[in-house]
């Protein structure tokens, strides 16, 4: 086996409400530990955008990431934005415009929400028109559908399989990446899978028994992308569990980087 | 992040089996693909020791659940006996059963008890029918790992729990299993500070792949020869934590300890 590439489709910039030891949030920070552990790229979010105010956060980011070549920006918006984003189209022509690779949209916590075309369809249409892919963070087959270090109590549960589903067939030109892929999640995630072909799954926490080896077998390799959600979690499970996979070569390199910079190349 | 000059994470990063390097899972379980809650693929013996063979791990401690559990686990070790040794599972709330239960394991090749669960709330690891096991493996030497974990059950099943039922029983080895770390730094570092006070007093290091830095703590703080490789497999993949010591910017003699040496010595293997 080569030594690989990886680029990582699911990590985070900025301090965390609780802040976990070992952990860095700053860019400088982030890219000595990918380094350390051998990640060429990654996509990546600033806590501020998720946790307090999207156009803050977004901001922040793409201050940070200005000539970075490494970290690629993933601006964060809220499902239900009529009400701050006027002209969809123009946010999002202006964010590729300024390097912007992906976009990752949480679920509020203190309100309903739903994800019919009436209620969501400016933004996704705008996302659909330059392929750009779109991260479901805190749906109910991720690992945690609350981040730890959030203390907003809620009573409202992460995307459902059922939005993910209308999701995927609403705008079949985005690609939706599954955030934080639970093990607990395999047997509604492989119809998911195999029904929707612009659907992928963030390997971070599929830390499964041969998890990597079976998903390839039920859904294809094609479908799963490396992340490793840092600082939340420890970048060397993904990495082993991509190195010791029982997959071929071509495989393997897929999973590492390959299919998500299909992704991010896909871009327009 | 200061990278420590390691050819175990070398070894890793090739994705080839180790070989000469002796790694013992502490920390495993047997059990069936379609339980409820998560399916796990290839979770039968065969199953698990393709992926053993595929990462160079000598052996697996594994456990099932009570009684037919248990009957998985003596048809693994009779029929891989040096591959699996057999840990039996008890539960406390059949009070009648427990030392059958464990005489029949025994007789039948088990070599330690665990991994051990508090379950429900009136459970804790020093209830009374607790205490039949501890006699037990005191008689019959054999360690004892505990579930431990998560913050809101530590009263019944947390380090501090487990360490004074360990002073009860100087000569039976307990290991804590996940270093009472699933989901609190306070009780890893808890765990730590009680690892070092009792001799008999181990941490197993399943799950900690989860969070940077835990085993990093657990070596500064508890030392290398209080802790043991572990899984959690099949729940966990047995990469998983084998990455996290591969990667942990630790020293190689500090990994093989964990990795092996400490549970060859608690298992007189």
């Amino acid at each position: 086996m080569g030594r690989l590439d990886f680029f990582d489709c699911n990590c985070m910039l900025g301090e965390q409400t609780i802040p976990r030891p070992y952990a860095e949030y700053g860019k400088e920070g982030l890219l000595e530990k990918m380094d350390y552990y051998g990640i060429k790229e990654a996509l990546v979010l600033h806590s501020r955008a998720r946790s307090y105010s999207a156009a803050e956060g977004n901001r922040i980011l793409l201050e940070m990431l200005e000539g970075e070549k490494r970290l690629h920006p993933c601006l964060v918006f809220n499902l239900h934005n009529e009400v701050e984003i006027d002209n969809p189209n123009e946010y999002v022509a202006d964010a590729v415009r300024k390097g912007v690779k992906g976009f990752s949209v949480f679920p509020p916590i203190a309100h309903p929400y739903c994800v019919e075309d009436w209620a969501v369809g400016p933004m996704f249409k705008a996302l659909e028109k330059h392929r750009l892919p779109v991260i479901l963070e805190q749906s109910d087959l991720s690992f945690f559908t609350r981040f730890p270090d959030d203390l907003t109590s809620s009573g409202w549960s992460g995307f459902s399989p059922e939005n993910i589903y209308k999701l995927c067939k609403t705008y079949p030109l985005i690609p939706f990446i599954i955030g934080r892929f639970h093990f607990f999640s395999t047997r509604i995630g492989v119809p998911l899978l195999r029904q929707l072909h612009n659907l992928y799954a963030d390997i971070s926490y599929y830390s499964t028994h041969r998890g990597i080896e079976f998903l390839s077998q039920k859904v294809g390799a094609s479908r799963l992308v490396f992340g490793t959600s840092y600082p939340f979690h420890n970048p060397a499970v993904p990495l082993g569990l991509v190195t010791y996979a029982d997959v071929t070569e071509a495989e393997r390199e897929s999973i590492a980087q390959g299919n998500l910079r299909k992704l991010v190349r896909g871009v327009r | 992040m200061q990278r420590v000059s390691s050819s175990i994470r070398a070894t890793f990063e090739s994705g080839k089996p180790f070989g000469e390097l002796r790694i013992i899972d502490f920390h495993a379980h047997l059990m069936p693909s379609d339980i409820r809650n998560a399916y796990m693929p290839w979770s039968d013996p065969e199953g698990l020791l393709k992926t053993m063979d595929r990462l160079g791990i000598e052996k697996a401690c594994i456990s099932g659940s009570f009684k037919y559990g248990n009957d998985g686990v003596i048809s693994a070790i009779k029929a891989h006996p040096k591959r699996f040794v057999g840990f039996c599972s008890i539960n406390t709330y059949y009070p009648g059963d427990v030392s059958k239960e464990l005489e029949r394991c025994y007789k039948n090749g088990m070599k330690g008890i665990g991994e051990l669960s508090a379950f429900g709330a009136a459970d804790s690891v020093a209830n009374t029918p607790w205490h039949t096991i501890y006699k037990f493996a005191e008689e019959h030497q054999c360690p004892v790992l505990i579930h431990s974990g998560p913050v809101a059950t530590a009263k019944a099943n947390g380090p501090k729990i487990i360490a004074e039922v360990s002073a009860q029983y100087p000569s039976v080895d307990f290991v804590i299993g996940h270093s009472g770390a699933y989901d609190s730094w306070e009780l890893l570092a808890e765990a730590a500070q009680l690892a070092t006070q009792h001799k008999n007093l181990y941490l197993d290091i399943s799950s900690l792949g989860r969070y940077c830095g835990m085993l990093e703590y657990l070596v500064e703080h508890a030392g290398s020869g209080k802790m043991v490789f572990g899984t959690d497999g099949p729940y966990l993949c047995f990469t998983a934590d084998l990455a996290n010591v591969a990667y942990s910017p630790i020293r190689d003699e500090d990994k093989r300890k964990i990795l092996g040496e400490n549970a060859a010595k608690i298992l007189g293997i």
